[in-house]
């Protein structure tokens, strides 16, 4: 029985990430954790009992009147903040602080891999999320017990907000994995809290107050649960590319492994969430769920694009190399990022992704246009998600293809500048047409934008189902490339440009890197 | 051989600031690991350490490289640098736990090695105490404990001894040789030079990125060594000594003292054993003691760093 009971234990202290160990240990010794804790507990505690006074003349029939929605709202708020804000931002702090006094070297050159440390980071942020949301339970608890919420609605929020706490630590973490100076790495993080807060903040009251809408009855609605699904999706490919950008390098710690690229791919990735988010919020609002399954589809594809987009350009990382190695020697395990790798895959990969680009871009393009319709109606939320929207569309339409055409033509040097600079165009004419259409007080704010061209044709395809219509946006698209590929071109062929070019080769002349065992992937000549 | 440095070339943008560098060390060896500041030393063993990539060139710890084998190498080196924070809100055993966690010890084994570790390096009766309250020695042998954990046979170390005091250098030192007695290879790289001579068979000497001498020190200091100082002391009148040795082709700068001759000899062990014959054979001089000055590992250094790259 002992010798039983001592394997037990043996194998449940190995069971555990050493990572989730270490930080648990710290988070209960530190400060951080039980001041938060007692700050959040606290809050709840004063606003539950000012509610409770207030609403005290309103008591009938042993419940107060409706003031567990007006409790639900302010404790999910607290919720919302402390589990989106505060727990990411503590965990990147922690994991930037280790960089920066340079422990986490240490760590490094144990055996243990960057997928543990990953996730044990991961894994620790979510075990402090728990924490936080068990003290919070007997609050929401009795929010619903003093009625004007419904049970599912409070269920459904509790794991919105988990699930959304979940995928900023991801990002939390990741972002702090980019810059070793720790200020420079909390601070994209900073600034996707504020994006969070800022998209977030009307979502909870809007949501809980419009009951006309959005009762339980809503979840009846075979869309509401496609959406929340996509969403859902997308925040778990979210979170698992966020890990592989981590582990991607496969020196995670390493420094200035954070090239353009991935920055740019990342940036598209926050934008899905942020706008999927958004457009979700607005057909809540509106009750307007009938194209939804459509749009549900766009919005999953978003960050399937974004993976494989990456992926491929990826080919021309020495680093991607390694993780080749590793999957020759069976050490990536990740069966998805595998496929992505696999050796002499790489123009069927190609290939894939075209035909993905061809049967997808279509439903990922109507976003945009859907909520400029949501726009018409006078919804001042929706004045938000517009430029979020275009933000999220100018990425799409203008870093994916940078991204793409850059590994088929082999872009280098003057050409990469040209895509550089083409993109820029792209980004130019999309925010000059955006905000040309949203000032002139145009009832379509994408009218000139250029996405109503396709936005358009997918409305017909939608509701008469004419495919051929979809499938225009293609040319005109293409055509808008071309023209700024053009344009570029002229732009780069003049005198000053091209000198400054020629000089700009000059200089990055011999200084390649000779890893050439590395990159070829043979076994080195001792 | 245990490590294999091979054409190792590190830059940084347009900074070079390891160039070329190759040397071996056999297992069991301790080998020191000398340079200026900025020299690359520290560069060479984080490249060593699998902490950074080399630009071209190569590493082989035990015959793994640490550019396509890094996993490998981690498993048989222990690096110690320069330099580190430990982790705030930790105990010493927490400290030394995660590691052993890190390096995937099951249960059993890892209370077996912590307990043999902190009694190894004296940190047993700080178990409890929170790491960041250490001083500086203490610091270093809980740095030297994490690098032990895993039982590796490479143990990489970068300025161990640096701004500790005497007592702590002597203990560590001892730890160092204890260890070497049971046959781990150690890369030791110092400023001390001095304390360095005493604990390591060979030296590999680089400045600016470039590897100026390696090898047994014994074997460099007789290479380098053109000349030797030696003291004589006699008996007796000091003017046939004075003669005797003016006498003598290779020998220059005689200064004689009443019972002391010092002189530079400029020839070899068979010429420097004539002398001495010549010197007994005259029944005027009665020599007592015949002694070269050996040339320390700080003025080997100095004589091969001094203005030759720089």
């Amino acid at each position: 029985m002992f010798k039983i009971s001592q394997k037990f234990a043996d194998a449940f202290d190995d069971f555990w990430n050493p990572i989730v160990v270490k930080e648990m240990r710290q988070a209960l010794r530190g400060r951080i954790f039980p001041i938060f804790f007692l700050i959040m507990v606290g809050v709840a505690t004063v606003a539950f009992l000012m509610f409770v006074a207030k609403a005290e003349s309103g008591y009938q029939s042993g419940r107060v009147s409706g003031i567990g929605k007006d409790i639900f709202v302010v404790l999910a708020s607290i919720l919302m903040l402390v589990s989106m804000v505060v727990v990411p931002l503590n965990g990147a702090r922690r994991l930037a602080q280790e960089r920066a006094q340079r422990s986490f070297e240490l760590l490094q050159i144990s055996t243990i891999t960057p997928h543990k440390i990953v996730f044990g980071k991961i894994t620790s942020c979510v075990i402090e999320l728990i924490l936080y949301f068990s003290a919070m339970t007997p609050f929401l608890v009795l929010s619903y017990m003093l009625g004007g919420v419904e049970l599912p609605v409070v269920l459904f929020y509790i794991v919105l907000i988990f699930w959304g706490g979940v995928a900023s630590c991801i990002i939390g973490v990741t972002l702090a994995s980019y810059s070793s100076p720790l200020r420079m790495s909390q601070a994209p993080l900073a600034l996707f809290g504020g994006v969070v807060i800022i998209t977030s903040i009307g979502l909870i009251p809007a949501m809980v107050y419009s009951t006309e809408r959005f009762d339980s009855s809503i979840f009846e609605q075979w869309e509401f649960w496609t959406t929340a699904l996509s969403i859902a999706v997308g925040f778990v490919i979210a979170g698992g590319w966020a890990t592989a950008i981590a582990k991607n390098p496969y020196k995670f710690p390493g420094a200035n492994r954070s090239t353009e690229v991935r920055l740019w791919a990342f940036a598209m990735l926050v934008a899905y969430m942020v706008t999927a988010c958004g457009n979700y919020l607005l057909y809540a609002r509106s009750g307007y769920f009938d194209k939804m399954f459509f749009f549900v589809i766009a919005m999953s594809a978003y960050p399937f694009l974004f993976i494989h987009s990456l992926a491929f350009v990826k080919e021309s990382d020495p680093l991607s190399q390694r993780v080749k190695r590793d999957i020759r020697v069976g050490r990536y395990r990740n069966l998805p990022f595998k496929f992505a790798f696999l050796p002499g895959g790489l123009r069927g990969f190609g290939w894939l992704i075209l035909a993905i680009l061809l049967l997808l871009i279509p439903f990922a393009g109507s976003l945009g246009w859907e909520t400029s319709r949501s726009y018409s109606y006078g919804e001042r939320t929706a004045d938000l998600f517009v430029p979020l929207a275009i933000f999220g569309h100018i990425l799409f339409w203008c870093a994916v293809p940078y991204l793409f055409f850059r590994r088929i033509f082999k872009i280098e040097g003057r050409d990469n500048l040209l895509v550089i600079v083409t993109v820029g165009w792209i980004v130019l004419i999309h925010i000059l047409l955006g905000f040309v259409s949203i000032f002139t007080g145009s009832d379509h704010p994408m009218y000139w934008s250029g996405l109503f061209l396709y936005g358009e044709s997918l409305d017909s395809f939608y509701r008469v189902g004419n495919l051929a219509g979809a499938i225009l946006f293609l040319p005109i698209m293409v055509g808008l490339v071309l023209l700024a590929w053009i344009v570029s071109r002229l732009f780069l062929d003049s005198g000053e440009v091209r000198d400054l070019i020629r000089a700009g080769r000059r200089s990055l002349s011999g200084t390649t890197p000779d890893v050439a065992h590395r990159r070829s992937g043979n076994p080195p000549t001792e | 051989m245990m490590i294999r440095v091979n054409n190792l070339t590190k830059r940084f943008g347009n900074f070079t600031a390891v160039d070329d560098v190759s040397f071996e060390i056999p297992q069991g060896e301790v080998f020191g690991f000398v340079g200026p500041n900025g020299a690359g030393k520290t560069t060479t063993m984080r490249i060593m350490a699998t902490i950074d990539e080399p630009t071209s060139g190569d590493i082989f710890i035990d015959g793994y490289s640490v550019i396509d084998d890094p996993e490998q190498v981690r498993r048989i080196m222990g690096f110690m640098p320069d330099q580190y924070e430990t982790y705030p809100n930790m105990t010493v055993w927490e400290f030394m736990d995660f590691y052993a966690r890190a390096y995937g010890i099951r249960r059993r084994e890892r209370l077996k090695r912590l307990n043999a570790i902190m009694e190894f390096t004296a940190l047993d009766k700080l178990a409890e105490k929170e790491v960041n309250a250490l001083s500086k020695g203490m610091r270093q042998r809980l740095c030297l404990g994490k690098t032990l954990i895993h039982d590796p046979k490479v143990i990489v170390m970068d300025e161990p001894a640096a701004g500790l005091d005497p007592r702590a250098r002597i203990e560590f030192r001892e730890l160092v040789d204890t260890l070497a007695g049971q046959g781990k290879t150690f890369l030791i790289s110092s400023h001390i030079l001095t304390e360095l001579e005493e604990m390591v068979d060979g030296v590999a000497i680089i400045e600016q990125g470039q590897i100026l001498k390696t090898g047994g020190i014994a074997g460099i200091r007789q290479e380098l060594q053109s000349f030797t100082e030696i003291v004589a002391a006699f008996i007796g009148d000091p003017a046939p000594v004075e003669r005797s040795l003016l006498e003598f082709p290779k020998v220059e700068r005689v200064v004689v003292t009443d019972h002391t001759a010092r002189f530079v000899f400029n020839g070899d062990a068979e010429e420097r054993a004539a002398l001495l014959k010549k010197l007994c054979a005259d029944d005027r001089i009665k020599i007592t003691e015949f002694t070269g000055k050996v040339q320390d590992l700080e003025e080997i250094f100095m004589k091969i760093t001094d203005g030759k790259v720089q």
